[in-house]
């Protein structure tokens, strides 16, 4: 399917002068689309020059549409030498992609195919406005006006290597005003190619070109990993792609890895879906619709796929929905990787299978709920979800995190993208069995992660086990509220209850075997099973029970009846990587949780390199997750949402860093104090003591601060363990002997840093700091507007010394910069930050670097206080006693130095007049929005504009003259800030929102007075409205 | 295992400006001394320290100076600057906040070339007026960019440096003194000059500018240009010179100051009438020679106000002279014709403002 691309260039205007002897510049312009190069004529001494010329037309391949960027250079003409390069502009056709389509495309012409299409028919349709003209040694230099349209043919060929019109959305969710009608599953692509910058050619072409190649690369990669993970959507029936990732390994001289991994959908507008379903209703599909079978796609995976769906369509119809919990049993006992489904032979076609598949899809293009959907979810191969957010009501129970790494040793040369595959298929299926391990038939909130280290590679994988409602029926009864249906959870397999929590080191896992190249993979399974008997279970606690049986746990198990119902058993702890459903229990408010942990290794090369680190994984794991279970005590709280666990590995250094927001389920029981023991030996009994002092205030505090009141606590005495967990003891003799993990043992100075670190600073007054998309359980305030999104870099240089431990001062930096944003932060009170991302590199043997990346909204008081359920109310009600409280003393400790210098220094003339009106929902907004939320705070989304993804290198040589490092980021990361605006403003949008930034590398070389970033951006550009507006 | 920081920034989507570490910056404050001067306002917060506040303060130090490129070219990015998101009055608050100077300084550049050696010497000025140097170099700079841009351009000068700089009113007419009186070369640097403040010339410019230039609507219309005609048209005021005329006009004066004035600077009147009248002719007729029109100011201060001095008149005195003196003129017939009319009228409307506004009185000047 050829289209037709018209550009037009307009003007241009604060051009750099180019010409020094006449302060001027001759500006031209190269459009090139694929192998076509257009110019314009030369618009001579003029830093504002006007073309105003025709129309560009170009006449291109529809994979090259997917594929390839419109580049727009300026160039500066020179009669005598060679023309001098101003800058360029990338632009990405994808999200102009949409509009043109016909409906045939996606769906075969059947009653129900216009609605299906409808809400896809958001979009831009043109492209333009002014784009900064960026160069890789220069930054921005000036801006340029374009204008792009797109003319497509229709095309209904099967067997087309392009996938227009499945939208992508980085969003981790349903996107809003949208509706999934179908989860189809989990799609991924993965492409290896050649890094320019170590080609034998960079050797004699400028830095310039070198960027040049490699940022056109990246543009290249970005579409086609999206072409092609569109088209696997596409052959699943879906039309779009949400919680869409993409990531670069830059493997160095291996090449460059681009992985883009989602989950396909079909989504409808909210106004087309029929009466019959919600926004809550989001069923898996029995089958694929017909359109694509026998694709002439090489990709194993997704033969595997359609098989097993044909075949599972084929014989669902047979299955009665009474099988289907046995059917999850022999899975969940088993987590043999020879029983998970392996598709046919490659060669085999599915012709027998696509009249049958024809009928499926009239079936379920239907709004109606499907029949018999868990055998579709039960049976693909990767039954994962890369959302972090999810209906009500659409998950069931929690199993817990399930996570599988491995150590890889990067060849040069020899390396096929198949074995990058076989890596991640590997890693994919461990953490599936984990998965069937916990009797879960889902992995929520999957994401793959990779780390580099000179030539070894740690791949990994998590997400949250869970159970899910497939057959939501009563959606349409469903308010996002209430949760009626208990219906589902009689389905529910097992009939013993307990809960589990297991940290297993992987060591006596089979598939974890140390290999030459290819090492250990430890894994973490945190789990919690229950029954779901009972129809007297009241709403919202079922979430926390756990889904499996005891007899054939895998681990050992700490289970107590859930203090809700008094009948489902709840584990004590839950590790969930997904944000808190709206249905579930929580007594007082989330809070950020993070820990660090940093270890010394060995600067080995190669397989010894391989080898060190596949070794020392298991303990930092061990370290990370017992520091996470002990400061979640601390905290008084027993879960965890959102829990990020990465792992950075350096020449020296190998650190992890895990972040979550932990809150207090309801049903889950209180979590005991930590108990300190000093072994006999050398230690001073005061010092511990003290230490326990201080450990008991801390909980006693944060109990206060987050209203953590459970409500089975009788006595106001808070958490002396021991009446506690005695009158729960019953329940608990299943699980024997766990209850000693509130105990820890203090032998010397390293195991008492230990404890320190446990106690966490307090966040001041006027700030919630969370790392999920709300405030979960935030009472008397409520979110009003987005205040700020903001990146912060630290770097330092590490130098070792014997008497403190690594993991301590680390902590204690990352405190400081916590503590640092808030000071930066502090005019902003009373505020949210949210979605907070820490990124840990470790660039060089020295060096560390952390970045942190979130956003500011504002919180304002809501007029009469939200009438809570009421077994929530008291809690609740204190709680919103005490923030007033809390705003008093905010009030009081702010005004005084506000008194004193506000006649002087009218401090954020603009900014405070927003704030201080406790952060009145802005009218007349300025400029882009961008944050890292799935929303934008005090707005409602009107359209999605397009996916958009940028990779930008900046270089320059003379870093001293700009003024050092800070400098030269603080600038580019201005400048790709401003690029990604344009860009937004380009397609008619006013904000982005789901921003993120993944790749952030600075390669520094001060006594060459050189530097060099590389950064990853992107997110959904999209056009808001803002409550204030009409 | 310590960290040492190599690198702290912090980048946010909306440009965060604050007002009292970006006058700070603008006054050429290191971000040292700037941590030291806010190190008492600001960590009344718990939790904070000097290190924060340090890191703060570099954060919008480094986003002044990235925001400096685009303060070169105000009007421009005023409207559609993409790199930062700054409410458009912030950005204007920043702008004028950029352009602001010191009458000190900018008295001191008055009718200076705005050359690289000029820019040597502000060392000195700096440390004879306690200005820091970078603020010194910063006003010298936009005066000198100011003046590049708006010197040849045709039109009013107030209006263009508003239109390419985006500055108030009042700040552009300023500007337009620094443009006015160095593009024309007015010598300002004259010892007797010095007890005149830059405020005080940039009155007396305006007024030229306002009286003695090609104002009226057209193509040829540029307030930085004399109106060649008019000045030589004041030649023919060599007239009054005639004794008779002179006599006539001095009678015509004295009946009108002498109700109100002192007995003792009516006197002074009496006596020395022909002196003044001949210096403030004398400067009148000269003006078409640009080295007398250079020379105005000096001219005045000797030749006008020194005598002046010397016999105490006060302001108010020189004021009921000088209306006296321009109307009495008036109602003589050797400014029957209209057109020298006008033109005497057109000059002393100048001189009498800014002899009036160049006198001090002994207390005043020092």
């Amino acid at each position: 399917m050829p289209g037709k691309v018209k550009v037009k260039i307009i003007a241009g205007r604060n051009l750099p002068v180019m010409d020094r002897s006449a302060d001027t510049t001759d500006a031209y312009v190269e459009i090139k689309m694929a192998n076509i190069t257009h110019k314009t004529d030369v618009c001579r001494k003029s830093l504002n020059p006007q073309w105003q010329e025709e129309w560009h037309r170009f006449e291109v391949d529809d994979t090259e549409l997917q594929d390839e960027p419109l580049q727009i250079r300026l160039m500066d003409y020179d009669v005598y030498s060679a023309n001098d390069a101003i800058g360029k502009v990338y632009i990405d056709l994808n999200p102009l992609l949409h509009n043109s389509i016909d409906s045939a495309d996606i769906i075969p012409p059947s009653s129900t195919s216009s609605k299906v299409r409808a809400p896809m028919l958001g979009g831009a349709a043109t492209y333009g406005g002014w784009f900064p003209v960026y160069d890789t040694m220069h930054g921005i230099r000036g801006e340029v006006q374009v204008i792009v349209k797109i003319e497509l043919f229709s095309d209904t060929n099967k067997f087309r290597d392009s996938s227009h019109g499945i939208k992508f959305f980085c969003t981790a969710g349903v996107p809003s005003g949208l509706h999934a009608l179908f989860i189809h599953g989990f799609v991924e692509e993965l492409i290896l190619t050649e890094d320019p910058e170590y080609e034998w050619l960079d050797k004699i072409r400028t830095p310039r070109a070198t960027n040049e190649a490699r940022q056109t690369l990246f543009f290249k990669l970005s579409g086609e990993v999206k072409r092609r993970v569109g088209l696997k959507a596409l052959e699943m029936g879906a039309n779009a792609v949400i919680g869409y990732r993409l990531r670069f390994d830059l493997e160095g001289e291996s090449g460059i890895v681009a992985r883009g991994i989602g989950t396909a959908v079909t989504l409808v507008s909210q106004l087309d879906a029929s009466p019959g379903t919600t926004l809550d209703e989001l069923p898996f599909p029995s089958a694929a619709p017909g359109a694509n079978t026998g694709s002439d796609s090489a990709d194993n995976s997704f033969m595997d796929d359609e098989q097993h769906r044909l075949g599972q369509s084929n014989g669902s119809n047979t299955l009665s929905p009474s099988r289907i919990p046995n059917n999850m049993q022999r899975r969940s006992s088993d987590s043999d990787l020879s029983i998970t489904p392996k598709g046919n032979s490659f060669g085999s076609t599915s012709g027998g299978g696509s009249g049958n598949n024809m009928r499926q899809f009239h079936r379920h293009s239907l709004p109606r709920p499907i029949l018999n959907q868990e055998s579709s979810i039960d049976l693909l191969e990767y039954p994962f979800l890369t959302l972090n957010k999810y209906p009500c009501g659409f998950i069931a129970r929690f199993g817990g995190m399930v996570c599988a790494r491995s150590v890889k040793l990067l060849e040069r040369n020899t390396e096929e993208p198949e074995s990058r595959d076989l890596w991640w298929h590997e890693l994919r299926m461990e953490v599936r069995s984990h998965a069937r391990a916990l009797a879960c038939n889902v992995v929520l909130g999957y994401r793959e992660e990779s780390t580099i280290n000179d030539d070894v590679c740690i791949l990994s994988a998590s997400g949250t086990a869970a159970v899910v409602n497939m057959q939501h029926r009563d959606g349409h009864r469903i308010s996002c509220r209430k949760f009626k249906s208990n219906k589902s959870s009689k389905k529910e397999p097992s009939e013993n209850s307990n809960v589990s929590e297991e940290n297993d080191e992987g060591k006596e896992d089979k598939s974890s075997k140390i290999l030459i190249e290819n090492v250990s993979k430890s894994r973490r399974l945190k789990t919690n099973i229950t029954d779901g008997h009972s129809n007297q279970i009241p709403p919202h606690c079922t979430l926390c029970h756990v889904p499996y049986s005891l007899v054939n746990s895998p681990m050992p198990v700490n289970a107590i009846r859930c203090a809700v119902c008094k009948k489902g058993k709840v584990p004590d702890v839950l590790l969930t990587t997904v944000e808190p459903p709206e249905e579930a229990m929580i007594t007082g408010r989330g809070c950020l949780v993070q820990v660090q942990v940093c270890r010394s290794k060995k600067d080995a090369k190669g397989e010894h390199n391989a080898k060190e680190i596949s070794d020392s994984l298991p303990f930092l794991e061990y370290d990370m997750y017992s520091a996470i279970i002990n400061k979640l005590r601390v905290k008084g709280m027993n879960s965890v949402f959102n829990l990020r666990v990465s792992v950075t590995v350096g020449d020296r250094l190998i650190v992890g860093i895990a972040t979550g927001t932990a809150l207090f389920l309801t049903p889950m029981p209180a979590p005991p104090i930590p108990k300190l023991i000093a072994s006999k030996t050398n230690n001073s009994r005061l010092s511990l003591t003290e230490v326990q002092k201080r450990l008991q205030d801390a909980c006693r505090n944060n109990r206060e601060i987050y209203g953590v009141v459970p409500n089975q606590e009788k006595d106001a005495n808070s958490g002396s363990e021991s009446e506690e967990s005695d009158e729960d003891l019953p329940a608990l003799e299943l699980a024997s002997g766990n209850k000693d993990a509130c105990i820890i043992e203090v032998d010397d100075g390293e195991d008492m840093n230990a404890v320190n670190l446990l106690i966490e600073s307090t966040v001041p007054k006027g700030f919630e700091v969370v790392n999920t998309e709300t405030i979960p359980g935030l009472a008397g305030y409520e979110v009003v507007s987005s205040l700020q999104m903001f990146t912060q870099v630290w770097r330092a240089r590490v130098n070792p010394c014997q008497n403190s431990s690594y993991s301590a001062s680390l902590n204690k930096h990352i405190r400081r910069l916590q503590q640092s944003l808030y000071f930066k932060l502090r005019k902003m009170v009373p505020c949210g930050l949210l979605r907070l991302r820490f990124k840990v590199e470790l660039p060089d043997a020295d060096e560390i670097q952390i970045t942190i990346l979130g956003m500011a909204i504002g919180l304002g008081k809501i007029a009469q206080p939200l009438k809570g359920s009421t077994k929530s109310k008291t809690s609740r009600k204190e709680e919103t006693d005490m923030i007033f409280k809390l705003d008093e003393e905010v009030a009081t400790i702010a005004t005084p130095p506000a008194s004193k210098e506000s006649k002087k220094q009218p401090f954020y003339l603009g900014y405070t007049n927003l704030l201080k009106n406790s952060h009145e929902p802005p009218t007349g907004r300025y400029g882009v929005d961008i944050t890292p939320l799935n929303f934008v705070p005090g707005a409602k989304i009107e359209e999605y504009l397009g996916n958009l993804n940028f990779f930008f290198i900046r270089e320059s040589n003379s870093i001293r003259e700009i003024g050092g490092y800070c400098n030269f980021v603080h600038g580019f990361i201005n400048e790709l800030l401003a690029i990604v605006r344009a860009h937004i403003t380009a397609l008619g949008g006013n904000a982005m929102v789901s921003y993120y930034m993944n790749e952030f590398t600075l390669l520094s070389a001060a006594h060459k007075n050189q530097g060099q970033c590389l950064i990853q951006v992107g997110g959904d550009a999209v056009r808001v409205s803002y409550s204030g507006d009409k | 295992m310590d960290f040492s920081t190599t690198m702290e920034i912090f980048v946010s989507n909306y440009t965060l400006i604050d007002n009292e570490i970006y006058e700070l910056w603008v006054e050429g404050v290191s971000a040292i001394e700037a941590v030291c001067q806010l190190k008492g306002k600001a960590l009344l917060q718990q939790g904070s320290n000097v290190e924060m506040l340090q890191s703060e303060i570099e954060d919008h130090y480094r986003t002044y100076s990235l925001l400096e490129r685009l303060l070169h070219n105000p009007a421009k990015i005023k409207d559609h600057q993409l790199e930062f998101q700054i409410e458009p009055q912030i950005m204007s608050m920043l702008i004028q906040r950029y352009y602001k100077f010191d009458d000190a300084v900018y008295r001191d550049i008055l009718g200076k070339k705005l050359s690289t050696r000029n820019r040597k010497d502000l060392d000195d000025l700096s440390e004879r007026t306690g200005i820091n140097i970078l603020s010194c170099r910063r006003q010298f700079d936009n005066a000198k960019r100011v003046f590049k841009v708006v010197e040849e351009m045709p039109g009013l000068v107030v209006k263009n440096i508003i239109d390419n700089f985006a500055l108030d009113k009042e700040l552009a007419k300023s500007y337009a003194t620094v443009v006015f009186l160095g593009s024309l070369r007015f010598d300002c640097t004259k010892r007797k000059l010095q007890y005149l403040s830059f405020q005080d010339l940039s009155h007396c410019a305006h007024a030229i500018m306002a009286n003695w230039t090609c104002k009226e609507q057209g193509p040829e219309q540029d307030d930085t240009e004399f109106d060649r005609e008019f000045l030589l048209d004041l030649k023919d005021l060599r007239v009054m010179l005639d004794k008779d005329r002179e006599h006539k006009h001095f009678s015509l004066v004295c009946t009108k100051v002498k109700p109100q004035m002192l007995e003792k600077v009516f006197q002074d009147v009496e006596n020395n009438f022909k002196t003044y009248t001949r210096a403030i002719l004398g400067i009148s007729c000269g003006l078409h020679r640009s080295r007398e029109m250079r020379t105005l100011f000096i001219d005045m201060v000797e030749k006008c106000l020194e005598p002046w001095y010397a016999a105490h008149w006060s302001r108010a005195d020189l004021s009921i002279f000088l209306e006296a003196y321009t109307y009495s003129a008036l109602e003589m017939d050797a400014l029957r014709e209209a057109e020298l009319r006008q033109s005497w009228e057109r000059c002393m409307k100048v001189l009498s403002t800014s002899l009036i506004c160049l006198h001090k009185d002994k207390k005043e000047k020092k």
